[in-house]
C-alpha cells in the first residue's frame, strides 16, 4: 500500500468534503450569508441515516435523498422564518442567527436522541473492492460516488434548468432579478434548503462508516470552512476541486505524520493559498 | 478566514454549554436523596449506607458506563437481598447516581456536588474510564472519602493517595501482558509475529497501556512498525486502519472504547486487513462490540482484568436480568461493591476516614471480589489490587472466554481465528 492507494483514499473521503461544503457555498454564493449551522444540517442528515437505518430498516444510503428533501424543506422553513428577515441585516447578526441555529440543532438533537454515539449497521460495512490494484473500502466509495454524482447534478441544476439559472441571477443582482419577474424571497428559500438539504444528504451517506452523535458537526466544521474559502467563497465547481484536494492532503499527510495531525499540511497549504491567491483558488465566481 | 477563525470557540463553548446542562440535569435527581438523608445520625446502626457511583453515561464511553452501573446495581441489590451488611444491623447499601459525562472537567465536579451536599457518601464507586477517574481521584482524595475504582491507569496509584481503591491490574502490566500473551499465542500455534501495529486512544488509560505494549514490544524483540494514537472521539478511524494498512503489520494492538474500537474494527475489515488484531479490554470485551459487529467479533482476542468464565453466580443473575453476558466493566465494579461492603462487614462505619483504614487492611472475596483473578482482593499501601493479573479472553462462538495463560483460565486460545 503506497502512495496511489493514500491518493485514492484521500480522493474518496475528498469527494465527501466536497458534497458538504458545495451546500455551504451554494448558499453562500446566493445569498451572502454565511451558514455557521451548516455543519449541525450535516448532522441531522447523519441522525436521518441513523434513524431510516436502525428503526426501519432502510439503507442509509438509500434513504439519502428522503433525508436530504426532508431537510430540504425544513431548511426552507428556517430561511424563511430565521434568516430572510435578516437579509439586510449587518453581518454580525447574521452571524449570531446562524450561530444560534446550530446551536438550536445540536442541543435539541442531543435533547431529543441523547448524547450517545451510534452507529448503523449496514451488509457492505466490511466489504473490499479490488480495483486497479488499489483496495477500497466499499462504504467510502458509496458514499464518494454518491457525492460526486449529486454535486454534478447540483452544477447541472445551476447551469442548465430556469431554476438554476434564475437563482444564479438573483446572486448576481437582486434587484435586477426582481425585474425579470424572479421572486428572491423564493430564491432564497430554495437556495438555502437546498444547501442544508445536500448537508443532510451527504450526511446520511456517510452514516455506514462514520458515527453519530449531536455534536459530530465539529468533527467536520474546520474543514468544510476551509474547503469552502479554498475553493473561493461561493465557487460550487471550486468547492468541488478544493473537496477533492483537502481530503488528497489529509490522506497524503498520514502517510508522513500521525493521523492525529492530518489537519495540519491542510491548514498550512490553505494560509499559503490565501497570501498568494486571495480569496482562494478559483476567482471569486458565482456559482457555476 | 474570520469566520473560519472565530467558529472554534463557539462550537467548543457551545459543547460546553450542552455538556453542562447535560449534567446538571442529570445530578438534580441525584441529589434530592442526599439533601433528604442530612438528618440521618452517623452511628454504626444506620438502616443504610450511602454509596455514591459516578460513571459517564452519557458521551463517548456512556456504553463502558451504563454497563458498570447495573452491575454496581445488581451487586447492591444481591447484598441488600441477602440481608444488607449484618454487621450494622442488616443496613442497606444505597446508591445515589451521577453523570460524570465523558469529559474530565464535568466529573470532578460531579464528585464535588456528591460530596459538598447534603451526607455525603461512605464511598464513590466510579469513574471507569482513567481520564475521569484521575480527577475524581484528586476531589476524593481531598475530602478523604474512598474511591473504588476499575480504571487501571497507572497514574492512580503512584500518587501517593491513601484513598484511592484500584481493582484491576495496572495499565502499563496490562499492555505488557496484552504483548507477551498474543506473542506466547502466537507462538503456541506456530506463528512467529515480527511487524505489531499499536494504535491506541490518547487519552490516559490509552497512553499507560501504549507504553506498556511498547517496552513489552522491546523487551520481547518485535518491531513495532507502527505506534499510532488518535482521538477516540472520533466519527471516522478511515485513516488510522489506512495508515495500519501502510505499517503491514502481522499483528494489530488496539486500545480504545466501545465506540472507536466498532469504527477500526470496521474500518480495517473493509480496507482489507487480515492481521488478527488483539483488543485492549476497554470497547473490545463488551456486548455492545459484539451487537455492533455481529460475526465480525468471532475470534478477536483481547486481555482482560478478570476471567468471565469465573464471574459465577452474580454472572447468572446479570444474564437473567439484562439478557446478555456480564461485561467485564459491570463484573469488576461489582466486585468494588463487594468489597465497600465486606469492609464494612469486618468493620462497621459510617466514616469514610475509618472505611478506608479497613479498606486497606481487609482482604475481600465475597461475591463478585472473589471472581477476581486469584480470587480475592487486597489492596496495598498504594491502593492497588496485590492479586490483580490480567489475562487474555477471546471471542468464541459469541460468547467472552479466557484463554491465557493456562493457568488462570480453562479455555483454548486459537491463533489468528478472525
Amino acid at each position: 500500500m503506497g502512495l496511489l492507494q493514500s491518493l485514492a483514499n484521500g480522493l474518496l473521503i475528498g469527494s465527501v468534503y466536497a458534497l458538504i461544503a458545495v451546500g455551504l457555498t451554494l448558499v453562500f454564493g446566493v445569498m451572502d450569508i454565511v451558514n455557521f449551522a451548516h455543519a449541525e444540517f450535516l448532522m441531522l442528515g447523519m441522525f436521518g441515516g441513523f434513524v431510516a437505518s436502525h428503526h426501519f430498516g432502510i439503507d442509509p444510503l438509500v434513504a439519502a435523498p428522503l433525508v436530504g428533501a426532508v431537510v430540504f424543506g425544513l431548511g426552507a422553513l428556517l430561511e424563511r422564518v430565521l434568516i430572510e428577515p435578516i437579509i439586510k441585516a449587518p453581518p454580525l447578526a447574521q452571524v449570531m442567527a446562524t450561530v444560534g441555529l446550530g446551536l438550536m440543532l445540536a442541543d435539541g438533537a442531543a435533547a431529543l436522541m441523547g448524547s450517545d454515539f451510534r452507529s448503523v449497521k449496514t451488509s457492505y460495512q466490511t466489504t473490499t473492492i479490488d480495483a486497479l490494484g488499489l483496495r477500497l473500502s466499499a462504504t467510502y466509495l458509496y458514499a464518494a460516488v454518491y457525492a460526486l454524482v449529486v454535486a454534478v447534478l447540483l452544477a447541472l441544476f445551476l447551469n442548465k434548468t430556469e431554476f438554476g439559472k434564475a437563482m444564479r441571477a438573483t446572486a448576481q443582482n437582486r434587484g435586477a432579478a426582481v425585474l425579470m419577474g424572479i421572486n428572491p424571497k423564493r430564491m432564497y428559500m430554495l437556495a438555502f434548503g437546498l444547501g442544508v438539504g445536500l448537508a443532510a444528504l451527504a450526511g446520511s451517506a456517510i452514516v455506514p462508516y462514520a458515527l453519530v452523535y449531536p455534536f459530530v458537526g465539529q468533527q467536520y466544521v474546520l474543514i468544510m470552512f476551509t474547503v469552502v474559502v479554498l475553493g473561493g467563497l461561493g465557487s460550487v465547481l471550486g468547492a468541488i476541486f478544493a473537496g477533492l484536494a483537502v481530503g488528497v492532503i489529509q490522506s497524503l499527510t498520514t502517510l508522513v505524520l500521525p493521523s492525529e495531525l492530518q489537519n495540519l499540511v491542510v491548514f498550512v497549504v490553505f494560509l499559503v493559498v490565501l497570501v498568494l491567491a486571495q480569496g482562494g483558488v478559483m476567482r471569486r465566481v458565482r456559482p457555476a | 478566514m474570520d469566520s473560519d477563525v472565530s467558529r472554534k470557540p463557539t462550537t467548543r463553548r457551545r459543547f460546553m454549554t450542552a455538556s453542562a446542562l447535560t449534567a446538571a440535569a442529570t445530578l438534580l435527581p441525584a441529589c434530592g436523596p442526599g439533601l433528604s438523608g442530612s438528618g440521618k445520625g452517623d452511628d454504626k446502626n444506620a438502616d443504610e449506607v450511602r454509596l455514591g457511583v459516578i460513571l459517564p453515561l452519557t458521551g463517548s464511553t456512556a456504553q463502558n458506563g451504563n454497563n458498570s452501573r447495573k452491575g454496581i446495581e445488581l451487586a447492591a441489590e444481591l447484598i441488600n437481598k441477602a440481608g444488607g451488611i449484618k454487621s450494622m444491623d442488616g443496613a442497606k447499601i444505597k446508591l445515589d447516581v451521577a453523570d460524570a459525562t465523558s469529559d474530565p472537567a464535568k466529573a470532578a465536579s460531579a464528585a464535588t456536588q456528591f460530596l459538598s451536599k447534603g451526607t455525603p457518601p461512605v464511598a464513590i464507586v466510579g469513574a471507569y474510564a482513567s481520564g475521569l477517574t484521575v480527577t475524581v481521584g484528586q476531589v476524593t482524595e481531598r475530602k478523604k472519602v474512598p474511591l473504588l475504582t476499575t480504571a487501571f491507569s497507572d497514574e492512580l496509584t503512584t500518587k501517593g493517595y491513601k484513598y484511592l481503591f484500584q481493582l484491576p491490574a495496572k495499565a502499563s502490566a496490562v499492555g505488557n501482558a496484552q504483548m507477551q500473551y498474543a506473542l506466547e499465542i502466537a507462538k503456541a500455534s506456530g506463528t512467529d509475529l515480527k511487524n505489531a501495529a499499536i494504535v491506541y486512544a490518547n487519552n490516559a488509560y490509552g497512553e499507560s497501556q501504549a507504553k506498556g505494549l511498547q517496552s513489552q514490544a522491546k523487551a520481547s524483540g518485535i518491531n513495532v512498525a507502527l505506534f499510532e494514537s488518535y482521538d477516540p472521539t472520533i466519527s471516522d478511524a478511515g485513516p488510522v486502519a489506512h495508515k495500519i494498512m501502510a505499517a503491514n503489520p502481522d499483528v494489530i494492538f488496539s486500545v480504545a472504547y466501545v465506540t472507536d474500537g466498532v469504527l477500526l474494527m470496521r474500518a480495517l475489515k473493509s480496507a482489507g486487513n487480515k492481521a488478527p488484531i488483539v483488543g485492549g479490554v476497554g470497547g473490545y470485551i463488551t456486548p455492545d462490540f459484539k451487537k455492533s459487529l455481529g460475526d465480525q467479533v468471532e475470534g478477536v482476542l483481547s486481555i482482560d482484568t478478570s476471567d468471565p468464565d469465573q464471574y459465577g453466580d452474580i454472572a447468572k443473575a446479570y444474564e437473567a436480568k439484562y439478557g446478555e453476558q456480564m461485561p467485564q466493566e459491570a463484573h469488576d465494579n461489582a466486585a468494588a461493591v463487594y468489597c465497600f461492603a465486606e469492609a464494612l462487614e469486618q468493620n462497621p462505619t459510617t466514616d469514610p476516614k475509618k472505611l478506608a483504614e479497613a479498606l486497606h487492611s481487609g482482604t475481600f472475596e465475597a461475591g463478585a471480589a472473589g471472581s477476581m483473578p486469584g480470587g480475592k482482593v487486597k489492596f496495598d499501601e498504594t491502593g492497588a489490587n496485590t492479586f490483580a493479573k490480567p489475562l487474555m479472553v477471546q471471542w468464541q462462538q459469541g460468547r467472552l472466554v479466557g484463554v491465557w495463560p493456562a493457568d488462570l483460565t480453562s479455555n483454548k486460545p486459537i491463533w489468528n481465528a478472525q
